[in-house]
């Protein structure tokens, strides 16, 4: 699993994240955020500073929570270890119901801070 | 032996063979995931002895009685806090909380309280929160917990008494 994590993160380099995630529509990059957020495991010692960086360089609100939201509630590189303790069925729905929370946590954040509407 | 060990032990081989040449040549792309996988490791070698050795610690000092006091059918709303205050405190990330979970439930915590925990650990970890809150700010921090708690609770619930009128059943870690 380590071993894939490196492998990924090489291939998604920052570079790539800040030039999907800081477009100028923000829909697109929530896409974008919430797919890197989910498939990526990365610990928060990297995803915040890089949180903290895309901010400054005008990254919306709404597209770091969909980013954060994702990285941590979904997990496709973990779901191997979650399926060997509760079995494929669960694993699916739990995830399933991190993206779902995700989502909502990032409409929030886009009221809050009158990103939309 | 196996077809599928045979294929993993080549491709760890070939991974590790492959980090080497790198090195030795100065091929840039494979020194730069050597130190990625380098960093994980070191990351998850701090964490996990400890995790599990508070984990077997937990397994023998903690009654049965206890866990289901506090986490189990009867506990009502307080499991659910528990829980919470529980998963505060977890460091690391969910590959520590999975096995917490799991031997909570082994002493008999209800399935609604373990996934609460497993999202809240996701969410909530208190050294995270602040780290997180010094780089994106105290009200961005607030809106997410204030969002997305009550939805992991909520969630929890359904997804526990769904599967508990399954009859389902963890079944045994690794």
């Amino acid at each position: 699993m380590i071993i894939l994590v490196s492998i990924v993160l090489f291939l998604i380099p920052d570079e790539v994240i800040s030039k999907y995630l800081g477009g100028s529509n923000k829909f697109i990059g929530v896409i974008f955020a919430s797919l890197f957020g989910s498939i990526t495991l990365m610990p928060g010692f990297i995803a915040f500073p890089l949180a903290g960086i895309l901010l400054k360089e005008g990254v919306a609100y709404i597209v770091l929570a969909a980013f954060t939201t994702t990285l941590m509630m979904v997990g496709v590189l973990t779901a191997p270890i979650e399926k060997a303790y509760f079995g494929m069925k669960v694993t699916v729905i739990r995830n399933v119901i991190g993206l779902f929370i995700a989502l909502f946590v990032t409409l929030a954040i886009g009221v809050a801070f009158g990103e939309i509407f | 032996m196996k077809r599928n060990d045979i294929i993993r032990i080549v491709g760890i081989s070939g991974y590790f063979l492959f980090l080497i040449i790198s090195l030795v040549v100065g091929f840039n792309p494979g020194k730069e995931i050597g130190s990625n996988f380098g960093s994980f490791s070191l990351d998850m070698l701090k964490i996990l002895p400890g995790a599990f050795i508070l984990i077997g610690l937990f397994e023998v000092w903690v009654k049965r009685e206890t866990i289901e006091k506090h986490f189990g059918e009867e506990s009502g709303v307080r499991g659910y806090i528990w829980a919470i205050l529980l998963s505060g405190t977890t460091v690391g990330g969910l590959y520590v909380a999975f096995p917490v979970a799991y031997s909570l439930y082994s002493k008999g915590a209800k399935l609604s309280v373990i996934f609460t925990y497993i999202g809240a650990a996701a969410i909530c970890r208190v050294p995270m929160a602040i780290f997180e809150a010094s780089f994106l700010g105290i009200k961005f921090t607030a809106i997410r917990w204030l969002v997305s708690l009550p939805l992991v609770i909520v969630t929890s619930m359904l997804l526990g008494n769904y599967l508990t009128k399954r009859n389902y059943k963890l079944m045994n870690g690794k």
